[in-house]
């Protein structure tokens, strides 16, 4: 692996970002830290955004260290902590973020630091992330109240599914979960809406 | 003439009749998941949340079961449980179905049924 070489390339480097000097090892550490959980973990880029509502482009760029390439420079560190909070890693990160703005020699001791272990259990211990689409086509045909306790459960076993199975699988089952609902949660309506038309019909002929 | 309308009263569907009994197996855990979990591994089909929530919504509108919000945990997303109880309609549209069934097949000759083992 290059990785340690090209931090030792960038120590003491700095990088401008929005007119701000920011470590370059540092962030490339930040970065290439963050990247490897989450390779770890099987979760895509496409989550995380999901999950933070940060933009896939600015992941990316925060992955590779290039910070320069993150938009609203203020908004830098905030996106750091909510990417690092997805995976469960701020108190990790945060170590990194305030060597992020110093002269930071320190930033290759801390990548082998936090490099030593990783817990094993908390390796799926994401919130569950849905697949967005299948939800919302779920949300149409449900009541208020069903977006709780319906999703609630579906959250529950589509974590327990990614647990045992991985995430693939789990966001496989969710579908097939969301399009097998479709058909009795839609004939409900569909039956709500009958029952409408015929106190239409009823009222019309009353009053005709 | 009114214990005929009676039995209309209390027919239950198939799946209704599975659904009780999983609330009636699950007892304190009967919620959702679990509810779901129950029935796709005792028929072994595939069984979908959303007919378990309708089949639900239809046995309470009769009055056959009730439920109550519960606990949120964090893999749930912080979305609280709905946990369902057999009222005593339902126990006793339950009561009448199984034991229909025991009638008829009293009347059928052994060898005709499948054996149990």
């Amino acid at each position: 692996m290059n990785l340690m070489k090209d931090i030792r390339k960038f120590d003491g480097a700095f990088q401008e970002v929005h007119g701000e000097r920011i470590n370059a090892a540092a962030a490339l550490s930040i970065g290439s830290r963050l990247r490897e959980i989450r390779l770890q973990r099987g979760i895509s880029l496409r989550e995380i955004a999901n999950e933070t509502r940060i933009g896939i482009h600015s992941l990316e760029a925060i992955e590779s260290g290039n910070f320069h390439q993150v938009p609203q420079g203020v908004y830098l560190r905030s996106f750091i902590r909510k990417y690092a909070r997805c995976l469960q890693i701020d108190h990790e990160v945060e170590g990194f973020l305030q060597s992020l703005y110093s002269d930071g020699s320190g930033a290759i001791g801390m990548l082998h630091v936090s490099d030593v272990h990783y817990d094993k259990d908390k390796s799926v211990s994401i919130k569950p992330v849905t697949p967005r689409l299948a939800e919302y086509i779920l949300y149409l045909f449900l009541t208020k109240a069903e977006r709780i306790y319906l999703i609630g459960d579906l959250n529950e076993e589509y974590y327990e599914v990614a647990h045992k199975f991985g995430p693939n699988r789990a966001k496989l089952w969710f579908y097939k979960q969301v399009l097998s609902s479709l058909t009795p949660l839609a004939s409900r309506s569909l039956r709500r809406l009958k029952v409408i038309v015929s106190l239409a019909e009823l009222f019309r002929r009353l009053f005709s | 003439m009114k214990s005929q309308k009676k039995v209309a009263h209390t027919h239950l569907g198939e799946f209704e009749e599975l659904v009780l009994l999983a609330i009636l197996f699950l007892r304190e855990e009967a919620y959702g998941v679990k509810i779901r979990q129950v029935l796709e591994s005792h028929t072994q089909r595939p069984v979908s949340i959303g007919s378990v929530y309708t089949t639900l919504d239809r046995l309470e509108q009769k009055g056959y079961v009730s439920s109550y919000l519960g606990d949120a945990t964090a893999e749930r997303g912080g979305k609280a449980k709905r946990f369902f109880e057999v009222e005593g309609g339902g126990a006793e549209a339950l009561n009448h179905a199984i034991s229909t069934r025991r009638r008829l097949m009293s009347g059928i000759e052994t060898d005709l049924l499948p054996a149990t083992s």
